[in-house]
């Protein structure tokens, strides 16, 4: 079930503004089809579909302030998932404590690489994206002379 | 010149070159995988995922598809600049190692250590993944100039875009690509902007193909949202450059959908250019339209391509989230050829 987050939009985004949604709950929607409009310090960047599915609920209201990246911001259910899927959805455990990893999660990888008990790709992701931003301190895309 | 002409018939439609079936059916599957591929790129780059540099080739898939389709896959060399994730998945490099590459992890095709500009394939014959703009038109040149030296008959496929067109090393290039006559086909992606900067802003003479006329190589402009049209041109092209003709420019004219690059709003062009494109103009849509229209496929099939397509991407993009990070130990390794 896809969860849309609130996505980074440049290396250095911590947070965000949700300015507008551009779909409503029910609507369907197809890869590529603009959701919603994100704010940042620099500027106003739209966030588009990945799956095709149906809209079954927006999490963050429109106008909201400082939403943290990978915060799920709204639910698009895709063929054959059903609502109940919500409730699982809607729980996002939090990343360091999360103690019951999914237990083919636990023990993927080798031993030589501890540091990766995440408990869910999703949390993996956010601690991932911490380190990672923590390491690309200060650089920022599209003002290298590389490009 | 006469090239020239060829093309503008070619655009009235009354000409235009049709595709069999299989033909069809593989430019269709070639460009969804693209298209699948840089979504969920994009999607993982907002999930902080991916770090450093992401250049979507999102819209422009029909001009890297028809122009391989059209190759010796595996035998002609093919280089091109940092838009080049659909340069490598349609010369046949496996989408989790590209995927793994994005997000810095040990089983990348650079072990991590490239990212998305920086990957390359001996076995198929890809030399990159360039992130110096223009950079890979005088490397494209030297590889055609190998071509010639050992005689293997392969062909120098040389991408580089409108920005890169006006860099002075392309002239270079040129200039001895014709001198020697070498088996180099140069096809120039022009998406209309140079980074932020449209064609009109940025280059003196904007009709591109035309760029070679002092060296006395031929070009032609293609729509490079028709995968036909691109496919039958670079034929063409190819033929000449194998033929021992020497070089040969292809300009085609596309659009990419997302802004430059990941953090590019985009805002230097306006909302009705880019939705006429998408409704209009778009590559896989066209395919599509086709291969509904002449029954080549019902709507099913098309569908289980598409959830063939979608599992491809999911299991390269849970590889590439799950996979380990090289370990320090790498840091060392591949700077010098070793023994």
């Amino acid at each position: 079930m896809p969860n849309i987050l609130m996505p980074a939009l440049s290396p250095t985004m911590e947070e965000g503004k949700l300015s507008k949604w551009l779909v409503k709950e029910g609507d369907s929607v197809s890869p590529g089809d603009v959701l919603a409009e994100i704010e940042t310090d620099k500027a106003t960047m739209e966030v588009e579909s990945v799956d095709s599915g149906i809209v079954n609920k927006l999490l963050v209201s429109e106008g909201t302030d400082n939403v943290k990246v990978n915060t799920p911001i709204a639910i698009v259910l895709v063929e054959g998932e059903k609502a109940e899927d919500l409730k699982v959805a809607e729980t996002v455990p939090e990343p360091a404590e999360a103690p019951a990893a999914n237990a083919d999660n636990a023990h993927n990888g080798d031993d030589a690489e501890p540091a990766r008990d995440c408990g869910s790709a999703k949390v993996c992701a956010r601690q991932r994206s911490r380190s990672s931003r923590r390491r690309r301190d200060g650089r920022d895309d599209g003002s290298a002379g590389l490009e | 010149m006469a090239r020239k002409a060829v093309a503008t018939n070619a655009k009235t439609q009354s000409n235009t070159p049709q595709f069999t079936k299989e033909q069809e059916l593989a430019a269709y599957q070639e460009m969804l995988l693209i298209r699948r591929f840089e979504e969920k790129a994009g999607q993982m780059y907002g999930m902080g995922l991916i770090g450093g540099f992401c250049h979507l080739y999102i819209g422009q898939e029909a001009v890297v598809t028809g122009v391989t389709m059209a190759s010796k896959k595996g035998e002609d060399a093919q280089i091109t600049g940092y838009r080049d994730h659909g340069h490598m998945l349609v010369m046949g490099l496996e989408p989790r190692g590209v995927m793994a590459e994005l997000t810095g992890r040990a089983g990348g095709l650079s072990g991590g250590k490239g990212g998305s500009m920086h990957m390359f394939s001996l076995e198929h014959k890809f030399y990159g993944g360039n992130g110096i703009v223009g950079a890979q038109v005088s490397l494209g040149t030297g590889l055609a100039f190998a071509n010639k030296y050992r005689g293997d008959d392969t062909v120098s496929i040389t991408y580089f875009g409108d920005g890169a067109a006006n860099q002075g090393q392309v002239y270079e290039s040129f200039n001895m690509a014709k001198l020697w006559n070498l088996p180099v086909v140069y096809v120039i992606e022009n998406n209309k902007y140079a980074m932020g900067t449209s064609v009109e802003r940025s280059s003196a003479t904007t009709d591109f193909s035309q760029r070679g006329q002092s060296f006395d190589i031929p070009g032609e402009q293609v729509d490079g949202m028709d995968v036909r049209l691109v496919h039958d041109a670079a034929e063409r092209a190819i033929a000449h450059a194998r033929a021992g003709k020497g070089p040969y420019i292809l300009e085609m004219l596309t659009y990419r959908y997302r802004g430059h690059s990941m953090s590019d709003p985009a805002k230097y062009r306006t909302k009705d250019e880019v939705t006429k494109y998408r409704q209009e103009r778009d590559p896989i849509e066209q395919v599509k339209a086709r291969i509904i229209e002449e029954k080549h496929a019902t709507e099913e099939e098309l569908k289980e391509i598409e959830t063939k397509i979608r599992a491809i991407v999911t299991e390269a993009a849970d590889f590439a989230t799950n996979d380990p990070e090289p370990d320090a130990s790498e840091l060392w390794t591949d700077i010098t050829i070793g023994a």
